[in-house]
């Protein structure tokens, strides 16, 4: 058995995120996620060049890794070449397969995003597409968005596009023979695979928070992670 | 600015100058831009193919690069790098080599793949060797990779020619303050791989 070092180092992410960081904090400084939540991807990198096993796991289990909005601003200024950025996207990814998110409540939320934006590919061709942006789920977007969604085919009409329908486009629908192949792809590549770790452990998790569970979207599960929010993840001033 | 200093940073910004094909685009849509604004991506079409004449080829085959799981990590890189490469390998059984990209995300992550492959070609040979088993299908490398940004920058003086309502106020007659929004992947990510000073310098002297 592999330590969770050797298997964070498989990652071709974490081998370019991480080589020689000095601990300068210069990823902190320009870091926008670190300005608002308790996070701090110097702190980060120190954790990890220890090559603790057991700060590796909590550190897989934790909130932290979940606050990284990848904008990579890390990549632009480490005088040493790191991306922090990198680094997360290795860990979420080897928290994913462990099972470890769901001991965090933004890990759980892995399990929103797979049942909308990971199907949507897979259904539609696109991570979004406007039949799923349903609007009592995204309320951010507004009246507007409202009209647009209950006045779709017009909308898309006027706007040129070829919406729901075969051929060259905007909006257009994906044949099923490319959908088949995107399917294969998944299946091949490991994709299906993440997305089975995340339907298991949220399962798992759901019947620990005693929470119903199904294949429909939304379910009880999914409202609690896509909605709670315990307010404890801002930075400590 | 005397020469020499003009010249002296022409110089040290020379690795931002980027090349941007002139014709014959295969086209990669964006889940957002199309599904938000919709006729953005049908203007930009509109403009390259009938105002300008270009040859953009808009695939119906061609779908999203995953870019939005991929950086929720709800699936793992190899999954997106097979994706994209069966994007290269439609591109190269139309006949192109020259990609033209909607999306600031997917520009990131093309280029993020292709850099992937230059400093890993063990992955590369991986994913050539899934996008196989998965689809029966194999690749080029696109010659030339470009936002759709960087296509427009490249025209602006045949598109500014060709326009018939200027961007200026109509009171003093005077350009309109325009501010856009460059995309984090666009210009952190790879940021030599975008439109640098050096354009800029090109284009404010025209």
């Amino acid at each position: 058995m592999q330590s969770l070092y050797a298997q964070l180092y498989n990652d071709v992410r974490f081998v370019e995120g991480l080589t020689a960081c000095m601990n300068c904090g210069v990823c902190t400084a320009i870091c926008p996620a670190a300005e608002f939540y308790n996070y701090d991807p110097r702190k980060l990198l120190n954790q990890l060049q220890q090559k603790d096993d057991v700060a590796i796991e909590e550190l897989l289990k934790s909130e932290t890794i979940w606050y990284c909005g990848q904008c990579m601003s890390c990549k632009t200024r480490c005088p040493r070449g790191n991306t922090p950025g990198f680094v997360i996207q290795a860990l979420r990814k080897l928290s994913v397969n462990k099972g470890y998110f769901v001991e965090s409540e933004k890990g759980r939320q892995q399990f929103a995003i797979k049942r909308t934006v990971g199907e949507n590919i897979l259904k539609f061709g696109y991570c979004v597409h406007p039949e799923a942006v349903v609007p009592n789920m995204h309320p951010e977007q507004g009246p507007v968005w409202q009209w647009v969604y209950e006045n779709a085919t017009e909308v898309m009409e006027r706007m040129g596009a070829n919406y729901k329908k075969a051929g060259p486009g905007t909006m257009r629908k994906i044949a099923v023979e490319d959908l088949d192949e995107l399917q294969r792809i998944f299946d091949v590549t490991g994709g299906t695979e993440m997305f089975d770790s995340i339907e298991k452990y949220s399962q798992q998790q759901a019947a620990k928070m005693n929470l119903e569970f199904n294949d429909q979207t939304p379910n009880e599960y999914f409202f609690n992670v896509y909605t709670e929010n315990s307010n404890n993840h801002n930075k400590i001033v | 600015m005397s020469n020499t200093q003009n010249n002296g940073i022409k110089n040290s910004w020379l690795k931002y100058e980027k090349e941007i094909a002139d014709d014959h685009y295969y086209y990669a849509r964006s889940c957002i831009r199309q599904n938000f604004f919709p006729a953005s991506e049908k203007t930009f079409l509109k403009i390259l193919q009938q105002e300008l004449g270009k040859d953009v080829f808009d695939d119906p085959r061609h779908t999203t690069c995953t870019g939005i799981a991929y950086h929720s990590d709800v699936i793992p890189q190899e999954t997106t790098a097979t994706v994209i490469a069966r994007h290269f390998a439609l591109m190269t059984d139309s006949g192109y080599e020259n990609l033209a990209l909607s999306c600031v995300t997917s520009f990131g992550l093309y280029t993020e793949i292709l850099e992937t492959w230059k400093h890993f070609p063990e992955e590369e040979q991986k994913i050539r060797e899934m996008l196989w088993k998965a689809t029966r299908r194999e690749f080029v490398k696109p010659k030339n990779m470009a936002h759709t940004s960087d296509i427009v920058f490249h025209n602006h003086q045949k598109i500014a020619a060709l326009s018939q309502r200027k961007l200026v106020n109509v009171h003093t007659g005077k350009p309109l303050n325009v501010v856009e929004h460059i995309g984090c992947h666009y210009s952190k990510l790879f940021p030599e791989k975008g439109v640098g000073v050096l354009n800029f310098l090109v284009f404010w002297q025209t």
